[in-house]
C-alpha cells in the first residue's frame, strides 16, 4: 500500500514545478503615493512616487508638499522632517473626531477624510505550539479589548521583529514580519484575538534562504501594533491585499488620482517579548474563545 | 521543437489517407427515445451536418473511451474542450468556457436535472462516469426554444438505459479510482436496471500511513437508472445520481461538496406523430467548508435546490414538427451560512420560475428548413426572507421582508435557426438566440470552485441575458467519410456580476452588497474538420476568438480583454484501430496563453512593496500545448472482455503555465520575479477493465 502512495506522490512531485520566466513590462509614469496617519501618538505623512517594476531601490518620502491636517477644531500644517524623511508632527487625534488631510504637491491637490475609532488595548501576547499533520507550528496569539462590542469595528495589525541574526547583517528588514486586517465579527463580547501562524519547526530547522524572512530566530525581539481604523481604510487594505493576486488596484479614500490612504486611528502596542523556543507554551495551554465567552 | 510540430502533422496525414471502416453500436431504440437522443453512429455524421440547429455539438460517448486522459480517468468535460469554441478554464479544471462565456454561464443537465460544479478533486476530473452515459449534446448558446437557463451553453447528458435482455457487468481499476457497472433486465423485454459507481481510493493509501492516517481524501459518484415499459405506448424511467467529494485535513480543515438528483420521466406516445414527455425532477447542489484551528473557527455552507415539473409534447404534421411545453421550478438557494467563531449568519432565498415554449421545425421545401420558436420565461423572487435597498457603496438603506412575490421578471426569448441546403454536400446555416440566466455564480478567481458563492436574480440583481447571432457553412463528402464546418458568431451579454473592489466572499452575508454588474461581448470563428470512417478517425478543430468586458471602475470604464480571452485554440485528435485487439489515440492541443494582468509599477505602503496595475488583462501568459497518447489492448473471450488501457499525459513534458505570480525581489537586478507554476509534466497511467 505504502509503495502505491509513494508512487502517486512521486508522480505529483515530479510533475508540478515552478520556474522564473522573462517578462516585458509596460511601465507607466510615476504616480504619487500618500500614506497619511493621524493617531493618538502623533501625525505621520509620507509622500512617495511609484517606481519601475525593475527598480529595487525603496523610495523615501519626498519634500516640497504642503500637507495640512484639519479636525477637532484645529488645523495644522505638517512640516517635513529631513531626519526621518517624513512629514511629522506631534498633532494627536481624538477618538470620534473626523480629520481631513490635504496635500498640495507638484501642482496637484489631494485630500481625504477619516474618523478615529476607539483604541483596543492589548491584554496579552504569547507563543504556542500547534501540531497539524505531524508537524509542529509556532503560533503567536494576541488578546485585546474590543472597545465597542455592539458595533462592527475594524483593525489593522502589524507584527514586527528586530533581529540580530547573521542572515540579516547586511540586509536590514523594513517590512513587517506579518500584517493583516480583521473585524470584530464573531468575537466574544468585549474581546478580540488573533492567531498568527509563524512557521513550522521543520522550516526553522532547515533554515533555507528562501524562508529566512519567515523564520523567527532565537533572541528576536517581537512587537505587535494594533490600530483601530475606520471602514474606508479597512476596505483600502483589504483590496490592497486581495488585488495583488487578482491584478486590481486598491480602493482609496483619497481624491486627486494618487495611490494610498489616509487614516485617523487609535494605536495600541504590546510589550516587546524576546522569542525563545523554551518559552513557547504547549497547545494545551491556549485560551479558547469558546471558554471565555 | 521540430519534432513537436511534426507529430500533429503526421496525424493529419494519417487521418486523410486512412481507409473506410464503419462503426455501429447496439441500442434499444424505444428506451433511448425517452431522451430523444440516440447513441452516435456513423449515420449520425449525416445527422450532425443536416441538423437545422446551428451551434450544436453531439458528443460520441463511445469515442470518449478511446481518448487519452489524465491518470486514465475518462472525462467527458475534458473531451468537449477539444471541440471548436470550447476552452478549458485551465489545465487542472473541468470547468469549460464556451464562446467567450464563463464556466458558470454553462448549464449542465443530467436527465433534465441541473448539476453545478461538475468536478471531483476541485475540478480535476468530471463528476460524470462515462460507463453511465448514453449521450451528450452541447448547445453553444444558440438554443431551441425548449432549452433555457445558461447564457453561454447548455450541455445535455443522458444516463444510459440498462439492457432489456441480458445481464452485463464491468469493472475498471485505475491508478486513482475504481468503477463498476451492472445492468440487466428486471423483467425481460419490459424493464431494466443500470447501476454504475465510481470511488477514488487515495484515502485508503493515506490510512496505511502513520503520518496521514487522520486525513480524508475521496470522491465517489453513483448513477442508477430503472426503465419500465408500462405499455406499448408508455415508458416510465427513474434515474438517480449522487456525486460527492470529501477532503479533511485532520480536524483542522474540511471541504465537502456534491450534487444529488432524481428524475422520474414518463414518455407517452399518442401516435407515431405525437408524443408527450413529462419529468419530475429534484436536484440539490451543496458545499460545506470549514477551518477550526486554535481560535480560528470559520465555516461556510451553501446550496442550490431545484424542484421541477417539465412537460413537453412533440407533434409532427406534414412539413412541421411542433414542440411545445411548459416548465415550472421552485428554487431554494442559500448564498451562504457561516460561522465566524460566535457569529452565525445565513442568507437563504426562494424563487419560482416558469417557462412556456413553442418551437416549429418547418421544412419549407427541399432546400430550406427553419426552426423558429419563442420561449416565455418568468422569474419571481419570493418573500419570506429579507431583501434590501442599497446605496452606491453597497450599504443597506432599507430592509424589506414581505410575504408573496418581491419582484417578477418576464422575458420573451426568440430562437431562430435557418438552414439552406445548397447541395446535399453543402449547407449554410444561420441562427439567433436570446437566453437568460437567473442563478449567478460569483467567483473571486479566474477558475470556478465548488465554494464560489451563488445568488439568484432579485430586486437588485437582474437576470443575465445574452443575444447571439451565428452563421456557418457545413460540408460533407458523399458517404460521409469527411465533414467540415466553419461558423462565425457574435454575442452580447448583459448583467454579468463580479465582486466590488475591496470585497471578498466573506465581507458581508448579504451577497448583493458585494456585487457590481457589467457587460461583455464575444466574437470569433470556428473551424472543424472530421474524418469519420476507416481505421483512423478523428478531427481537427481551430477557434479564433475575442472576448471583452466592460465594468464601471475597471480600466476607466472602457472595454478590456476578458480573462478568458484566448485568441487561438487548436486541437488535433486521432484514433487508430490498429487491429481487432489494439487501438491507439493521440491528442495534440494548443491554445494562446491566458490573458493576465501584470504590474506596470511598484510602490511601498507601510514598508511593504505592492504592484500597480495599469491594464486589466493587458498581457499574455505563455502558450499552452501538450500531446496526450493512449493505447487500449482488448482481448475478447467467450463470455468476458478484458481491456488494458495505457496512457501518457503530456508526452513531451511541456511545462504549461497554471499560474504566473509576480514577486518583488529587491535583491535581484530585475527587481521583480515573474514565477510560473506548472501543474502536470509527463504522467503515465494504466487501467484494467473487465466486462461480462
Amino acid at each position: 500500500m505504502q509503495k502505491c502512495l509513494l508512487f502517486f506522490v512521486l508522480i505529483c512531485s515530479l510533475t508540478a514545478c515552478k520556474k522564473e520566466i522573462d517578462f516585458d513590462y509596460n511601465e507607466v509614469a510615476p504616480i504619487v503615493v500618500i500614506e497619511g496617519q493621524v493617531t493618538n501618538e502623533g501625525t505621520d505623512i509620507s509622500i512617495t512616487k511609484s517606481r519601475s517594476v525593475a527598480d529595487s531601490v525603496t523610495r523615501y518620502s519626498l519634500p516640497g508638499a504642503v500637507v495640512t491636517v484639519t479636525g477637532c477644531g484645529a488645523s495644522e500644517v505638517i512640516p517635513y522632517d529631513p531626519h526621518t524623511q517624513r512629514y511629522h508632527s506631534a498633532f494627536k487625534g481624538t477618538v470620534g473626531e473626523t480629520y481631513r488631510l490635504t496635500v498640495d504637491f507638484e501642482d496637484q491637490h489631494y485630500e481625504g477624510t477619516s474618523t478615529m475609532p476607539a483604541a483596543a488595548p492589548i491584554l496579552s501576547t504569547e507563543f504556542l505550539w500547534f501540531e497539524v499533520m505531524g508537524e509542529r507550528m509556532v503560533v503567536y496569539e494576541v488578546w485585546a479589548t474590543d472597545p465597542l462590542p455592539t458595533e462592527r469595528n475594524y483593525y489593522w495589525w502589524r507584527m514586527d521583529r528586530i533581529t540580530h541574526h547573521p542572515h540579516f547583517q547586511d540586509k536590514p528588514l523594513t517590512e513587517p514580519y506579518r500584517w493583516s486586517v480583521f473585524d470584530n465579527r464573531g468575537t466574544p463580547p468585549g474581546l478580540l484575538y488573533r492567531d498568527v501562524t509563524c512557521m513550522s519547526e521543520r522550516v526553522a530547522e532547515e533554515d533555507e534562504e528562501d524562508n529566512w524572512k519567515r523564520i523567527l530566530y532565537e533572541g528576536d525581539s517581537i512587537t505587535f501594533r494594533l490600530m483601530s481604523i475606520d471602514r474606508s481604510v479597512y476596505e483600502f487594505l483589504t483590496s490592497l491585499r486581495s488585488g495583488q493576486s487578482g491584478g486590481a488596484n486598491p480602493y482609496t479614500n483619497l481624491t486627486g488620482g494618487c495611490l494610498g490612504y489616509f487614516t485617523a486611528s487609535s494605536v495600541t502596542r504590546s510589550d516587546t517579548i524576546v522569542f525563545r523556543y523554551s518559552d513557547i507554551k504547549p497547545e494545551s495551554t491556549f485560551t479558547s474563545w469558546r471558554t471565555v465567552q | 521543437m521540430t519534432k513537436r510540430l511534426l507529430l500533429p502533422l503526421v496525424f493529419l496525414h494519417m487521418l486523410w489517407n486512412a481507409d473506410v471502416c464503419a462503426q455501429t453500436e447496439d441500442t434499444d431504440p424505444v428506451l433511448t427515445d425517452s431522451l430523444q437522443e440516440v447513441t452516435i453512429t456513423s449515420h449520425s455524421v449525416q445527422k450532425r451536418v443536416e441538423d437545422v440547429q446551428i451551434g450544436v455539438e453531439k458528443i460520441e460517448v463511445s469515442t470518449l473511451a478511446k481518448m487519452p486522459s489524465l491518470l486514465g480517468e475518462k472525462d467527458i468535460l475534458k473531451s468537449i474542450q477539444l471541440l471548436p469554441g470550447i476552452k478549458s478554464e485551465n489545465e487542472a479544471s473541468g470547468g469549460y468556457q464556451v464562446r467567450g462565456g464563463k464556466s458558470s454561464q454553462n448549464l449542465i443537465l443530467l436527465d433534465g436535472a441541473t448539476i453545478y460544479n461538475a468536478g471531483h478533486l476541485m475540478g480535476l476530473f468530471s463528476t460524470f462516469n462515462d460507463d453511465a452515459l448514453m449521450s451528450a449534446s452541447l448547445y453553444k448558446g444558440l438554443l431551441p426554444a425548449q432549452l433555457g437557463g445558461g447564457t453561454a451553453s447548455v450541455l445535455e447528458l443522458g444516463t444510459r438505459s440498462g439492457n432489456l435482455s441480458n445481464y452485463h457487468y464491468g469493472l475498471t481499476v485505475g491508478l486513482l479510482s475504481a468503477k463498476a457497472v451492472v445492468e440487466g433486465p428486471i423483467q425481460k423485454g419490459r424493464s431494466s436496471f443500470l447501476v454504475a459507481g465510481r470511488r477514488s481510493y487515495l484515502d485508503l493509501f493515506l490510512k496505511a500511513t502513520k503520518k496521514y492516517r487522520d486525513n480524508t481524501l475521496y470522491f465517489y459518484d453513483i448513477n442508477t437508472r430503472l426503465n419500465f415499459r408500462l405499455s406499448d405506448r408508455d415508458l416510465l424511467s427513474l434515474s438517480l445520481f449522487r456525486g460527492h467529494d470529501n477532503t479533511k485535513l485532520e480536524d483542522v480543515l474540511g471541504m465537502e461538496w456534491g450534487n444529488t438528483k432524481a428524475t422520474a420521466s414518463w414518455l407517452h406516445t399518442f401516435s407515431d406523430r405525437h408524443d408527450a414527455n413529462t419529468h419530475l425532477i429534484y436536484s440539490d447542489f451543496n458545499s460545506d467548508t470549514g477551518i477550526d484551528m486554535l481560535n480560528t473557527y470559520y465555516t461556510l455552507r451553501g446550496y442550490i435546490r431545484h424542484a421541477t415539473l417539465h412537460h413537453q409534447q412533440t407533434l409532427s404534421t406534414g412539413h412541421h414538427q411542433l414542440c411545445y411545453g411548459l416548465e415550472s421550478t421552485y428554487l431554494r438557494l442559500m448564498s451562504g451560512e457561516w460561522n465566524i467563531n460566535l457569529l452565525h449568519q445565513r442568507e437563504r432565498r426562494q424563487a419560482w420560475t416558469n417557462a412556456l415554449w413553442l418551437n416549429d421545425n418547418w421544412q419549407l421545401n427541399k432546400h430550406w428548413q427553419l426552426s423558429a420558436g419563442l420561449r416565455l420565461r418568468t422569474f419571481s423572487a419570493l418573500g419570506g426572507s429579507p431583501y434590501y435597498l442599497l446605496n452606491g457603496r453597497g450599504d443597506i438603506v432599507e430592509t424589506i421582508n414581505p410575504r408573496g412575490i418581491i419582484k417578477t421578471y418576464a422575458d420573451l426569448e426568440p430562437r431562430v435557426s435557418l438552414k439552406w441546403t445548397i447541395t446535399p454536400q453543402h449547407i449554410l446555416k444561420a441562427g439567433y438566440s436570446r437566453t437568460s440566466q437567473d442563478i449567478h455564480a460569483i467567483s473571486g478567481m479566474s477558475m470556478s470552485l465548488p465554494f464560489d458563492r451563488y445568488t439568484m436574480t432579485s430586486n437588485i440583481v437582474k437576470p443575465e441575458q445574452a443575444d447571439q447571432v451565428s452563421l456557418g457553412w457545413f460540408g460533407i463528402t458523399k458517404g460521409g467519410a469527411y465533414d467540415w464546418s466553419i461558423e462565425g458568431y457574435y454575442k452580447n451579454i448583459r448583467n454579468v456580476y463580479d465582486y466590488r473592489d475591496g470585497k471578498t466572499f466573506y465581507s458581508e452575508i448579504e451577497i448583493e452588497r458585494l456585487l457590481l454588474g457589467g457587460k461583455g461581448r464575444a466574437y470569433g470563428l470556428e473551424f472543424c474538420f472530421h474524418k469519420n470512417k476507416g481505421p483512423i478517425t478523428g478531427w481537427v478543430s481551430y477557434t479564433l476568438a475575442w472576448s471583452e468586458n466592460k465594468v464601471e471602475g475597471i480600466s476607466g470604464g472602457r472595454w478590456y480583454t476578458a480573462s478568458n480571452d484566448r485568441r487561438h485554440d487548436l486541437a488535433i485528435v486521432g484514433m487508430w484501430q490498429l487491429s481487432p485487439s489494439w487501438d491507439i489515440s493521440a491528442v495534440w492541443h494548443y491554445n494562446t496563453g491566458q490573458a493576465l494582468t501584470a504590474p506596470s509599477a511598484k510602490y511601498d505602503i507601510d514598508g511593504i512593496t505592492f504592484y500597480y496595475y495599469n491594464e486589466r488583462n493587458g498581457y499574455r501568459a505563455p502558450a499552452n500545448h501538450r500531446l496526450d497518447l493512449s493505447a487500449n489492448y482488448t482481448k475478447k473471450g467467450r463470455r468476458t472482455t478484458r481491456i488494458w488501457s495505457f496512457g501518457i499525459y503530456n508526452a513531451y513534458n511541456r511545462k504549461n503555465p497554471f499560474t504566473i505570480r509576480f514577486k518583488n525581489d529587491d535583491k535581484s537586478p530585475t527587481g521583480t520575479i515573474a514565477e510560473q507554476t506548472s501543474l502536470f509534466g509527463i504522467i503515465p497511467s494504466v487501467s484494467f477493465t473487465l466486462k461480462h
